[in-house]
């Protein structure tokens, strides 16, 4: 998998060795997700509007990037950008309520 | 640098957007902002759990269009459109931060077929080792074990005897020296020495096949000897025995025949169990063998003991009796606070005799109690691992989130973990940890391994050993005292309110368990780091086979 990422991905996108050392000392030991989080997940992204849910699809399900989302649904890459930004705000602050509120 | 900022940049960074401009802010401010490293790390998981999703739904939609549409006569090569997006690609030397700038495709590894273990072909196994008796192989540097699964293929057994049961039941003593090679789980071939079978109903037809002949049993009891030199022999000790070899018919023989076979000639002969080691004997000899192996380990587990820096030492021998605590042997152990099992069972250890605890269900554990910090730390386990679930499983772990806890574990690919928490009190990203390489593959799971993790504050170094040699040291920057206050074996407890900011759900549903699945005979937790020799000292008195040198025990203590 590293390798097939190291020959796709394009040098410029890369962080600096230097920054990802600095990330690295804050990594975390084991982060996994539970069924549990997914399913809230699933559930949340029913309360995404349509097209910020065909924008999520395209990137999350089908691993599109931004550009070939905006040309499938005509918009502007800004536009897709700003949409699944959005969307990952609403989806973080939905599963976290969910779970707060199966975990209180 | 604002926050709002720091979250726009770190969007644009997750959607591949930047501009060369953009990229360089964002490499200024991660590089500057702790706190623009933890926003990189939250965005991080979350854009993870997303793509989790998004690849299960995906399975899910191509599984339900395949089996809604009917198949065409010709299936076209179907166009894969999905492609490997790209994420920055850390150099090995920072193996750690390959997670923090992958920590987006870091999930695809939940894909069962991209774990490291899924690309190999697992051999299938068609028979266990049941029992050995001072068993020497030609053909195994590090021995057999009891317990250990055997896929096809050669046993070369130089001297000693063993117990083999092969999966449809049948169960044969073998004896040294013997070339042995297991077909399928119903049959072998015997290159040569002696074996005596016991066949029960369901493995009849169970087969040891030679050059010159095979002896097909019905549900019997037989032996079959074939010396390097002199002629082959066949023993029916109980039941029917089909012998198949020139002759075009099967000759039967019964309850106490016996034949030798010289140059295709068939003579009869007296039948004699005597010539043959039955499971009663081998098991005599194993335990005469074991009662030396236990001796030598008792001495040096002792000297372990009364180690200077022994914080921990649990060897799960003595008296059990009815309680469910286990002492505390280090001579630096916290009076009156023994271990405390809970759910798991006493089972045997890495030999019969020796007690050991077995981990099975979810909920077991022990727990113990260590207050105290201190600047270095060694950790040191036999144990026998039988599973490797989809999930981590804990080995000695703090409990919750707190600075300077340590954890120590088998990561979901089978690599030994060592954490230590640096960051605020239950924040779940203040980890550093070091894994090996993975150690826990399907060809050693059921086998006794020796395990230690070393962390030296002078050097600011951890180091992992396996069965008594290095395999893999790191600096984890750890500027504070190590800790484990109150702690588990085998299992993990987190406080009140922790499990899911630590991506955990509580233990109420399967894959938030991280417990053990295996067996711990001997655990020892000490607060000074073990140089490299002392620590292949532990290994070699310890482990299974060979009885270890006078002279270990003596430099232990």
């Amino acid at each position: 998998m590293l390798q097939t990422l190291e020959k796709h991905a394009p040098v410029p996108e890369r962080l600096a060795p230097e920054v990802l050392e600095a990330l690295a000392s804050h990594g975390t030991a084991e982060t996994w997700y539970s069924e549990e989080q997914i399913q809230h997940l699933a559930k949340c992204m029913e309360g995404l509007a349509p097209k910020a849910r065909a924008a999520v699809e395209l990137r999350y399900q089908q691993a599109h990037r931004p550009p070939e989302i905006a040309s499938r649904l005509g918009w502007t890459v800004e536009s897709v950008h700003v949409a699944l930004s959005r969307a990952r705000v609403f989806l973080r602050d939905c599963v976290t309520q969910r779970m707060l509120a199966a975990h209180p | 640098m604002s926050d709002e900022r720091t979250q726009l940049l770190l969007q644009r960074y997750f959607d591949q957007v930047l501009t060369g401009e953009e990229r360089s802010e964002l490499s200024t401010m991660l590089l500057a902002s702790p706190r623009a490293r933890e926003e990189f790390w939250e965005l991080a998981r979350w854009n993870a759990l997303i793509r989790q999703w998004g690849e299960a739904e995906w399975g899910r939609q191509d599984a339900e269009s395949l089996t809604l549409r009917p198949l065409p006569a010709v299936p076209p090569a179907r166009k894969v459109e999905r492609k490997v997006v790209p994420f920055p690609r850390p150099s090995w030397k920072i193996g750690v931060a390959a997670l923090a700038a992958a920590a987006v495709v870091a999930l695809f590894v939940s894909v069962p077929s991209l774990l490291p273990w899924n690309h190999r072909v697992q051999p299938i196994s068609v028979a266990v080792l049941t029992h050995s008796a001072d068993a020497v192989w030609a053909d195994s540097g590090t021995g057999r074990q009891r317990g250990e699964s055997l896929a096809p293929g050669w046993l070369h057994l130089k001297s000693g005897a063993v117990q083999i049961e092969f999966s449809r039941g049948a169960r044969v003593v073998l004896e040294g020296p013997a070339e042995f090679q297991l077909l399928t789980d119903n049959s072998a071939f015997l290159g040569s020495g002696k074996l005596r079978a016991q066949v029960p109903d369901p493995a009849h037809g169970f087969t040891v096949k030679t050059s010159a002949f095979a002896v097909v049993d019905y549900g019997t009891e037989f032996g079959c000897s074939l010396p390097i030199s002199g002629a082959p022999q066949i023993h029916v000790f109980n039941g029917l025995v089909g012998l198949q070899g020139s002759q075009p018919t099967e000759r039967k023989l019964r309850q106490n025949q016996a034949v030798e076979i010289d140059k295709d000639q068939v003579h009869d002969i007296p039948a004699r169990r005597d010539q043959f080691l039955s499971d009663e004997e081998l098991a005599k000899r194993e335990r005469a063998s074991v009662l030396g192996r236990l001796a030598a380990w008792h001495a040096a587990s002792q000297a372990l003991s009364e180690h200077p820096a022994a914080l921990v030492h649990l060897d799960f021998e003595g008296e059990r009796g009815w309680s469910r605590n286990i002492p505390n042997r280090a001579w630096r152990a916290v009076p009156g606070s023994p271990a405390s099992m809970v759910g798991c069972q006493f089972n045997d250890g890495r030999w019969p005799g020796k007690g050991a605890i077995e981990f099975t269900r979810p909920d077991d554990r022990l727990r113990l109690n260590l207050p105290g910090g201190y600047e270095s730390m060694t950790l040191l386990a036999w144990l026998r691992v039988d599973t490797l679930p989809d999930r981590p499983q804990s080995l000695v772990m703090a409990d919750g989130l707190g600075t300077g806890d340590v954890q120590w574990y088998i990561s979901r690919w089978g690599e030994l973990g060592f954490g230590v928490h640096i960051g605020k009190n239950g924040d779940p990203t203040g980890w550093r940890y070091h894994h090996s390489e993975p150690l826990f593959t399907p060809e050693t799971l059921g086998s006794w391994v020796c395990i230690a993790s070393v962390y030296d504050n002078a050097t600011d170094t951890v180091t992992h050993y396996f069965n008594g040699q290095a395999i893999g040291a790191d600096k984890l920057g750890v500027r504070t005292l190590l800790q484990l206050e109150t702690f588990e074996i085998g299992n993990w407890a987190l406080r009140d309110g922790e499990q899911w900011r630590a991506g955990i759900v509580p233990r109420s549903t399967k894959d938030s368990a991280r417990n053990l699945q295996g067996r711990i005979d001997e655990v020892a937790v000490l607060s000074a780091p073990l140089s490299a020799e002392e620590i292949r000292q532990f290994y070699e008195i310890g482990k299974i086979e060979q009885p270890a040198p006078t002279a270990l025990v003596k430099n232990l203590r």
